[in-house]
């Protein structure tokens, strides 16, 4: 298997290898959610940082004995998969006050045990300087708890270390995000996601080793120019390439995106020559912000549009997940304001677990007919 | 003594003989157009297949969503005290009772003198109800009494797994134009509202024994997916589980008559 194949896989939590190796050696596994948690503090810690997913998740009868059905499919999804103890690889859970839906879900989480340490890191709703203070306090809070509880060291030189390791990810995947702008597209929109969710699933160095030579072989890839047109995808957390595999099916070549497990999360560099502690706070605070983050829509707004231009799309489909209140409001927004700087846009509700394909598929059929060749 | 209950729910309006509380004849009638006629109807046809007169009729009980369409003098009561009060007439050791209607879900924990602990209900959504089961029906050109059944011969299942009953529908529609075997796509339908109907049981905490009314525990399929979900055997009502209302509100009539008249 080459290193692309491997990097294609994303084995699910309950079979994958690199989890498994990791315990087997005394390793312990921290999940978190939420691209505002600095997975830098964990990794340095010396334990490993999973981004907890719900991928492959079907039903969702035991969570929603704790949530109403009209809490997000996301969060309840995560929740079903924890009551149903596939997350009892981990040894410990930090979430962030990114939404509601998580917040819940993190009481409900601890409520029911499924995790020894639990913790919560939360950060303000807009970006001004207290808020900066804020969230320093909150990380350097994680961080001695974290030290405390799992009685690991996380020195000032371990989390220099640690930057540089994620630093490196960020630098390759923005790499990879570059091979996509050309007409002909090397790899498909859905093989470049599972690539990028694959790295948090696994050790850092290793995925760094790996998605070097990937890189490598996807520049020796003949590219595809076979394609109806060129989309960008914003909006909810996207955990696995189903929904990209649907928008390709039609024709499509998703060629960027505005993900907070995508681009969102690699889109930015932690200055390795500052305290780390306030490196890590200031470009985590104000990285290319998440709709949660009141005072940003002009930002998010800009940085979607130049993503947009700067792949070359023909259109930006905006994705939120039933329920989901900031991609709802923010979406409803953005489409406006994408439509009037010329960016054809689609808004597309769909559930987590995605099922009710045949209406997703007709929605992007007609948008698809809208823009291509245009 | 004879008593008549009549519980107008929103799909159908059920009707109900008793007679020193045995069951002596029953009508159910779809509560369509206008519904006071239907009820009225409805309730003239009973009487005369069972070859019973008004005038022998000691008291009456209505409920439901509906129970303003009944037109002559009754006692009005709540459908939860209905089926708490039927469901232990139907099964004396009932401790909970799931009730799946065609507008709502509900679960009711009694305890042993029919009397309401506590409830859930997920009456703000349709995806868990009889109406449901209506609009799956119509999607496979079925009718709602083929679906239990026909999951019997079903060789897999199909996902049913979104959120609302409109997309559903849809969902529904796209599995039946992918090609699946129609006996698949019930199956998943009915296993869809037997987990439903599990999530209120687990919310409430099951006790036995469960005792499944309404129109949807006519449905082998839904109530053997719901049995599988909680874990727990559930009991037949041994009589129309879709009467347990209109029986319950009967029996409620006649107590509260037999109170006035002991003073």
């Amino acid at each position: 298997m080459t290193a692309l194949e491997e990097l294609f896989r994303v084995p699910h939590r309950t079979e994958n290898p690199y989890i498994k190796d990791w315990k087997g050696n005394g390793g312990r596994v921290i999940g978190f959610t939420c691209s505002y948690v600095p997975e830098e503090i964990i990794h340095a810690a010396g334990l490993l940082p999973y981004r907890i997913e719900a991928r492959g998740c079907r039903e969702t009868d035991l969570a929603d004995v704790y949530m109403h059905r009209f809490n997000c499919t996301y969060a309840r999804c995560i929740l079903q998969e924890g009551l149903s103890d596939r997350y009892d690889f981990l040894d410990g859970m930090c979430l962030l006050n990114g939404c509601e839906q998580i917040r819940r879900l993190y009481e409900i989480w601890d409520a029911e045990h499924k995790t020894d340490y639990m913790y919560m890191v939360t950060i303000p709703h807009s970006v001004y300087d207290e808020g900066l203070a804020w969230y320093r306090d909150e990380i350097f809070n994680f961080k001695e708890k974290l030290t405390s509880d799992f009685a690991v060291r996380c020195s000032k030189k371990d989390l220099q270390n640690s930057i540089q390791v994620y630093n490196e990810t960020r630098r390759l995947i923005r790499e990879l995000y570059e091979l996509r702008k050309t007409k002909d597209v090397p790899i498909s929109g859905s093989e470049a996601l599972r690539i990028v969710l694959s790295a948090y699933v696994m050790p850092r160095e290793t995925y760094n080793e790996l998605l070097k030579l990937a890189l490598h072989e996807v520049r020796s890839r003949e590219g595809n120019s076979s394609y109806k047109a060129r989309l960008l995808v914003g909006g909810s957390a996207v955990d696995g390439p189903e929904l990209f595999e649907l928008i390709e099916g039609m024709g499509g070549m998703i060629v960027a995106d505005t993900l907070c497990c995508g681009s969102r999360q690699f889109d930015m560099t932690v200055s390795e020559d500052a305290d780390p502690l306030d490196a890590l706070t200031r470009a985590y605070y104000v990285k290319n912000p998440c709709p949660r983050m009141m005072n940003e829509y002009k930002s998010r707004l800009k940085y979607t549009i130049d993503a947009a231009q700067a792949a070359s799309v023909d259109g930006v489909i905006l994705q939120k997940i039933v329920f989901c209140d900031n991609h709802a409001v923010d979406g409803t927004m953005l489409a406006d304001d994408l439509e009037a700087a010329g960016i054809p846009t689609m808004v597309m509700e769909r559930d987590h677990m995605l099922t009710d394909t045949g209406r997703l598929r007709t929605r992007v059929e007609a948008f698809m007919e809208r823009i291509a060749g245009r | 003594m004879i008593v008549l209950g009549c519980d107008v729910g929103a799909m159908a309006a059920k009707i109900v003989l008793l007679e020193n509380g045995n069951l002596i004849g029953h009508k159910i009638a779809a509560a369509e157009g206008k519904i006071a006629e239907v009820v009225d109807t409805s309730i003239d046809r009973l009487l005369a297949a069972t070859g019973i007169g008004m005038k022998d009729i000691h008291e009456c009980g209505g409920t439901g969503r509906g129970e303003k369409y009944i037109s002559f003098a009754h006692t009005g009561e709540g459908l939860m005290n209905c089926l708490a009060r039927g469901g232990l007439w139907a099964v004396p050791e009932a401790r909970t009772i799931v009730d799946m209607g065609g507008l709502a879900g509900t679960v009711l924990s009694i305890n042993e003198k029919g009397k309401v602990l506590e409830y859930r209900s997920n009456d703000r959504c349709a995806a868990g109800t009889g109406f449901f089961l209506e609009l799956a029906a119509q999607a496979l050109e079925l009718t709602v009494d083929e679906l239990g059944p026909l999951s019997r011969q079903a060789k897999g299942r199909v996902q049913i797994s979104s959120q609302c009953a409109v997309f559903r529908e849809s969902e529904i529609v796209t599995h039946v134009n992918e090609g699946k075997d129609v006996a698949d796509i019930v199956a998943g339908i009915n296993h869809a509202l037997g987990l439903a109907a599990a999530t209120m049981v687990r919310r409430l905490g099951a006790k036995p024994e469960i005792v499944v009314t309404g129109g949807v525990a006519k449905n082998e399929g839904v109530v053997k997916a719901l049995e599988a979900n909680v874990g727990m055997e559930i009991k037949a009502a041994g009589t129309d589980p879709q009467l347990i209302g209109a029986i319950g509100a009967a029996l409620g009539a006649a107590s509260s008559s037999q109170r006035r008249e002991t003073g």
